[in-house]
C-alpha cells in the first residue's frame, strides 16, 4: 500500500524532472547558441542590431542547477555509480541490501537539501535579494531547488523500498 | 583527534566504504560531512552540504558538461557512425585487418565530436562489429580494437575527462583540449600499427572472408576515394566549426559547447532522426549529468575536509621530506591510478583523486596541463583493463554473442600499446605541450 | 583555540600577506598562547559568493568577502560602490569604516561580528583593442560589469553590460565575448588581464565594498584575552591598511601598464560629461533605496562627509 503510493508519486516526480530538465537543457542550448550568433551580428552590424540575450550567463548558471537536480532525480532508478567488484560477488539479496542502504543516505541528503534550500528561500525573501543581472528574486530559485530536492528525496525513497542493486554508468 | 588525524581517517574510511560498494559521490559526501563535523561541528557541516551543492550546480564553468554531453549524444544517434565506418573502409580496403583499421579510423573521427569513451565504443561496435564478424574476423581482434578505439574519445577533443580535469584544477579548458590533440593522434597511429601486426597473428577465417569479399565485390562498384570525404564531412565540419570558433577566438569554451550542441541538434533534425531518438539523447544527457554532478558535489564537500585537515599540505610536506624525487612521486601516483583503474570508472576516478594529488604534482614542479594529459591517459587505460573496464562492458553489450573473456584477451595488445604510449608521453612532454605554446 | 580565516585571493597575492597573514600574526601576538589563526586562501574554505553565509554559519570562523556578490543583501553598504565618492582605497576604506562605526549599517550585519570594512581604490575601464577616449567610444562596447550597481552606470554611458564571474573575464576577453572590463589597477595584473588589455581609460567608475567578518557565536565564546586581541585588531587601523594596500599595489601595476599599454586620461571637458552620467546612476540608486524605505539620501550624504574628514586625516 505504502510502497504502491511511493511508487506512483515517484514515477510522477521522475517524469516531471525529465520534462523540466529537458526543457531547461534545450533552452540552455538556445541561450548559449543564439547569444553567440547574436554577438556576431552585433559586432558585424557595428552595434546596430542588438539581439543579445540579457543576463545570458546568469540564466545559464541557474538553469544548470535545475538540470543537475533533475538529472540527479532521474538517475536514481539507474543506480548510483559505485565500485561494484566486491558487491557483484554477493547474492542478489545482498546486492539489493547494499544499494538500499546507500539510498537511505540519499534520502537523508535530499531532505537536508530540501530543508536548507527552503530556509534560504525564506531568508532571501525576507531580505529581498535579487540575481545580479535580471534581478529575478532569489527566493524563487531557492524555492524551485527546494522542490526539486524534495522530488529527489521521494524518488530515492522508492529506491530504498524497491531497488535491486543496479549500478549506474557514466560516459 | 587532531584535524590531520581526522583527515587521514577520512581517506581511509572513504576507500573502505568504496570497496564495500558505496556510491562514489555519496561516499565523498558522507565522509566529507562526518569529517567536517568532527573537525568543525555538526551545524557548519550541514551548511556545507547545502553551500557545496548550490555552488556546484550553479557554477557557470560547469555549464559545458551538459552541453558537450548533449552534442555527443545527439551525434551518436544521428547515424554518422555508419557513414564514418563506410568512409574509412574506402581508405583501408585491401589492407590486412582493413575492417579493424577502418573501425579504428571511424572511432578516431567519431571522437572529434564525442567527448565520451563509452559512447564511442558502443556506437562503433554496433556499426563495425557485425561487418567484421561477417568477414570472419577473429573476435579477439574485432572486439579488442573496438574497445581500445573507444578510448580515443576521451583524448581527442572534445573530451569530458580533460574538461573535468581542467575545471577542478582551474586550468583553461581550451588549453587542455589543445594538449589532447597530438597525444590523441599518436594513440590512433599506434593503434593502427597494433592492428596491422595483430591481424597477421589473429588472422581472419580465409574461407568466410573470401565469400564475403566476393559477394561484396558484386554489390559495390569501384571504390571512389572522394566518397570518403563526403562521408566524413559532417563530423569534420562540426569539429571544424566548434574548435575553429574556439581557437579562432570567436567564442569561449562554454559557448563552444552550446554551439556544438545547437549544430548537432540542427544536424539531427536535418537527418530526420526519429523524435524518440532525439528525446533519448536529451534524457541520456540529463541522467549522465545527474551522475556527474553527484560526484562533483561530493568532491566539493570532501574538499572542505582536505583543506581544514591540512591533509594536502601535509602530503606535500611528507613527500618533500621523504627523499622521493619528483619522478618517483609521479610514478607512484600513476601506479596508483593503474591499480585503481582496474576497479573504478574513469571520470569518478579523476574527480576523486585529482584534488588530492594535484597539489603534490604542482609542488614537484610538473606542468599542470601536461599532468592532465598523463592522468587522463593513465585513467583511460583503466577503461580497457580487466576486471572492471567500462569499454569492455560496452563492447560486450553491443556485441551480444561475444564472451567477455574474448574481449579481455583481444584488448591485451592494445593495453601494451597504451603503456608504450604512456612512456612516450612521459619522456617527451613536448608532444602534449607543443600546441598549447607552454614549452 | 584555532580561528579559520577564509578568503578568495590566491596564496601568493599581496592581499594574502598584507590583509590576512599580517592580521593573523598581529592577533596571535596580542592573544599570546590563546589563539591560533589559520588563513585559508583561494576559496579553499568556501566559494567567494558564499563568504558571508559561511562566516554566519560557522563553516569559516572569519570570512573576507564582497558585499556586492549578493545583490540586494547589503543595499546601504553598496553605496560605497557609487562612482566619484573618493580617489583612493585608503580614503574609501576610512569613510566606509566611519560609516560602519556610526551604526548606520548595523541592520545589514546583525548576523555576524564585523571586524572591519573597506574598499579598494576606484576601478577603471580596460579594453583589449578599442581605445575609449570619449562617450561615443563607449557606445555598444560589451563590458564585464563587477556588480549590478555598476551595470546601471554602464548602461547610462551607452555600453552593453555583461555579467559573469570574475575568473571568467580572461577567457571572455580573449575570445571577444567582451570588449573590456572594469577593475582597479592591481586586479588587472592579478587576473593576468594585462596580457590582453591594450588600453586603459582612467575614470573612477566604482569601488567594491569588502567586509572581514566573524562568526558571532565563535566571537562570543572566546576568552576575554582572546576577545581583547580581536577587538584590538578590529576597526579603522586594518580598514585603512587594506585600502592602502590596494593603493600601493595599484600604483605599482599602473607604472608597469604605462610601459606596456596605453593609459588614456580624459580631457576636462569629457570628464565632466562622464561625471554627469555617473551622477545620474548614483541618483537612481539612491532614489531606489529611498523608495524601499531605506535612508539612501542620508547615508550618501554621510559618506560624503566622512570622505572629507578622512581626506583631511589621512593626507
Ligand atoms: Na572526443
Ligand atoms: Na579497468
Amino acid at each position: 500500500m505504502v510502497i504502491a503510493t511511493v511508487r506512483r508519486v515517484a514515477r510522477v516526480m521522475e517524469g516531471g524532472s525529465l520534462i523540466l530538465g529537458a526543457i531547461c537543457l534545450f533552452y540552455m542550448v538556445c541561450v548559449v547558441g543564439v547569444n553567440v550568433l547574436a554577438r556576431i551580428i552585433f559586432d558585424a552590424t557595428d552595434t546596430a542590431v542588438n539581439l543579445m540575450i540579457p543576463g545570458a550567463i546568469e540564466q545559464v548558471s541557474y538553469l544548470l542547477g535545475i538540470v543537475a537536480l533533475a538529472g540527479l532525480t532521474a538517475s536514481m532508478a539507474h543506480g548510483m555509480i559505485a565500485v561494484d567488484f566486491l558487491v557483484a560477488r554477493l547474492p542478489s539479496l545482498g546486492q539489493a541490501l547494499v544499494a538500499r542502504f546507500w539510498f537511505i543516505g540519499m534520502v537523508a541528503l535530499a531532505l537536508v537539501l530540501t530543508w536548507l534550500f527552503y530556509e534560504d528561500m525564506l531568508a532571501t525573501y525576507a531580505r529581498g535579494e535579487d540575481t545580479q543581472d535580471l534581478r529575478l528574486p532569489m527566493f524563487l530559485i531557492y524555492g524551485l531547488y527546494a522542490a526539486q530536492s524534495l522530488a529527489l528525496a521521494i524518488v530515492a525513497l522508492r529506491e530504498v523500498l524497491t531497488s535491486h542493486g543496479d549500478h549506474g554508468e557514466m560516459t | 583527534m587532531t584535524p590531520l588525524m581526522i583527515g587521514y581517517a577520512c581517506i581511509g574510511a572513504m576507500f573502505v566504504i568504496l570497496i564495500l560498494g558505496a556510491p562514489i559521490g555519496l561516499a565523498m559526501i558522507t565522509v566529507g560531512f562526518v569529517g567536517f563535523s568532527a573537525i568543525i561541528g555538526m551545524t557548519p557541516a550541514l551548511a556545507v552540504l547545502k553551500t557545496a551543492t548550490f555552488e556546484t550546480i550553479t557554477n557557470y564553468s560547469f555549464t559545458l558538461i551538459p552541453l558537450f554531453l548533449l552534442m555527443g549524444n545527439l551525434i551518436s544517434r544521428s547515424g554518422v557512425a555508419a557513414d564514418l565506418f563506410r568512409g574509412a573502409l574506402l581508405l583501408t580496403r585491401g589492407w590486412s585487418g582493413g575492417l579493424a583499421a577502418a573501425g579504428m579510423t571511424a572511432s578516431a573521427v567519431f571522437s572529434t565530436v564525442s567527448g565520451s569513451s563509452l559512447a564511442t565504443a558502443s556506437t562503433m561496435t554496433r556499426v563495425a562489429y557485425p561487418e567484421m564478424k561477417a568477414h570472419g574476423y577473429d573476435p579477439r581482434l574485432a572486439t579488442g580494437s573496438l574497445a581500445a578505439g573507444g578510448t580515443l574519445g576521451i583524448l581527442i577533443p572534445p573530451s569530458i575527462a580533460l574538461m573535468l580535469y581542467a575545471l577542478i584544477t582551474e586550468q583553461s579548458v581550451g588549453t587542455m583540449f589543445l594538449a589532447g590533440i597530438l597525444p590523441g593522434i599518436l594513440a590512433f597511429v599506434l593503434y593502427i600499427v597494433t592492428i596491422l601486426i595483430m591481424s597477421r597473428i589473429w588472422s581472419p577465417d580465409p574461407e568466410i572472408a573470401a565469400q564475403a569479399i566476393a559477394s561484396e565485390a558484386e554489390a559495390a562498384g569501384p571504390a571512389r576515394r572522394f566518397e570518403t570525404l563526403r562521408l566524413f564531412a559532417p563530423a569534420i565540419i562540426l569539429f571544424g566549426l566548434v574548435m575553429g570558433g574556439l581557437y579562432g577566438n570567436f567564442f569561449t569554451p562554454t559557448e563552444a559547447g552550446g554551439v556544438g550542441a545547437a549544430l548537432s541538434l540542427i544536424f539531427a533534425l536535418w537527418r530526420r532522426v526519429p523524435r524518440a531518438e532525439l528525446v533519448a539523447a536529451f534524457v541520456e544527457t540529463i541522467i549522465t549529468c545527474g551522475s556527474i554532478f553527484l560526484i562533483l558535489i561530493g568532491a566539493e564537500v570532501f574538499g572542505f575536509v582536505l583543506s581544514t585537515s591540512q591533509l594536502s599540505n601535509e602530503l606535500v610536506r611528507f613527500l618533500d621530506g621523504s627523499g622521493f624525487g619528483p619522478w618517483q612521486v609521479l610514478i607512484v601516483i600513476l601506479v596508483f591510478y593503474v591499480i585503481l583503474g582496474c576497479f573504478m570508472e574513469s571520470l569518478a576516478m579523476i574527480l576523486l583523486t585529482v584534488p588530492i594529488f594535484f597539489p603534490v604534482v604542482l609542488a614537484n614542479g610538473f606542468d599542470p596541463i601536461w599532468f592532465g594529459v598523463i592522468a587522463v591517459v593513465t585513467v583511460e587505460l583503466g577503461m580497457i583493463t580487466p576486471p572492471v573496464g567500462m569499454n569492455l562492458f560496452m563492447v560486450k553489450s553491443a556485441s551480444r554473442d561475444t564472451k567477455l573473456t574474448t574481449i579481455m584477451t583481444g584488448v591485451i595488445p592494445f593495453v601494451v600499446t597504451d603503456v608504450i604510449r604512456l612512456g612516450i608521453l612521459l619522456a617527451f612532454p613536448a608532444i602534449s605541450l607543443l600546441l598549447t605554446g607552454r614549452l | 583555540e584555532t580561528l579559520r580565516y577564509a578568503h578568495f585571493m590566491s596564496a601568493n597575492s599581496w592581499q594574502n600577506q598584507v590583509i590576512f597573514e599580517d592580521w593573523a600574526a598581529a592577533v596571535e601576538e596580542a592573544a599570546g598562547e590563546d589563539l591560533d589563526v589559520e588563513v585559508y586562501p583561494a576559496q579553499t574554505l568556501g566559494k567567494a559568493p558564499a563568504g558571508y553565509d559561511n562566516a554566519m554559519m560557522g563553516i569559516a570562523d572569519i570570512a573576507w568577502t564582497v558585499q556586492g556578490y549578493t545583490a540586494g543583501r547589503f543595499p546601504l553598504s553598496q553605496i560605497m560602490e557609487l562612482p566619484g565618492l573618493f580617489d583612493t582605497g585608503a580614503v574609501g576604506s576610512c569613510a566606509f569604516q566611519k560609516l560602519y562605526d556610526s551604526g548606520a549599517l548595523d541592520a545589514e550585519y546583525d548576523e555576524t561580528h564585523v571586524l572591519f570594512v573597506h574598499t579598494h581604490d576606484p576601478g577603471h575601464l580596460h579594453t583589449a583593442d578599442k581605445p575609449v577616449e570619449n562617450l561615443d567610444d563607449m557606445r555598444g562596447l560589451k563590458l564585464r560589469r563587477p556588480t549590478q550597481v555598476v551595470g546601471t552606470l554602464l548602461e547610462n554611458l551607452g555600453a552593453e553590460p555583461v555579467g559573469m564571474p570574475a575568473p571568467n573575464t580572461y577567457e571572455a576577453l580573449q575570445r571577444g565575448a567582451i570588449d573590456g572590463y572594469m577593475l582597479p589597477w592591481e586586479s588587472v595584473e592579478s587576473f593576468r588581464l594585462d596580457e590582453l588589455s591594450g588600453y586603459h581609460t582612467e575614470f573612477g567608475f566604482y569601488a567594491l565594498a569588502f567586509v572581514a567578518t566573524m562568526n558571532k557565536a565563535k566571537y562570543e565564546g572566546l576568552s576575554p584575552e582572546a576577545k581583547a586581541a580581536i577587538d584590538a585588531n578590529s576597526g579603522m587601523e586594518w580598514a585603512v591598511t587594506a585600502g592602502r594596500g590596494y593603493d600601493e599595489a595599484g600604483a605599482k601595476v599602473l607604472e608597469g601598464l604605462r610601459e606596456t599599454s596605453t593609459v588614456i586620461e580624459l580631457s576636462e571637458e569629457e570628464r565632466a560629461k562622464w561625471s554627469e552620467a555617473a551622477q545620474a546612476a548614483s541618483d537612481a540608486y539612491i532614489a531606489e533605496l529611498d523608495g524601499m524605505g531605506l535612508p539612501g539620501t542620508e547615508t550618501y550624504a554621510a559618506v560624503q562627509g566622512y570622505v572629507s574628514e578622512c581626506e583631511a586625516e589621512l593626507n
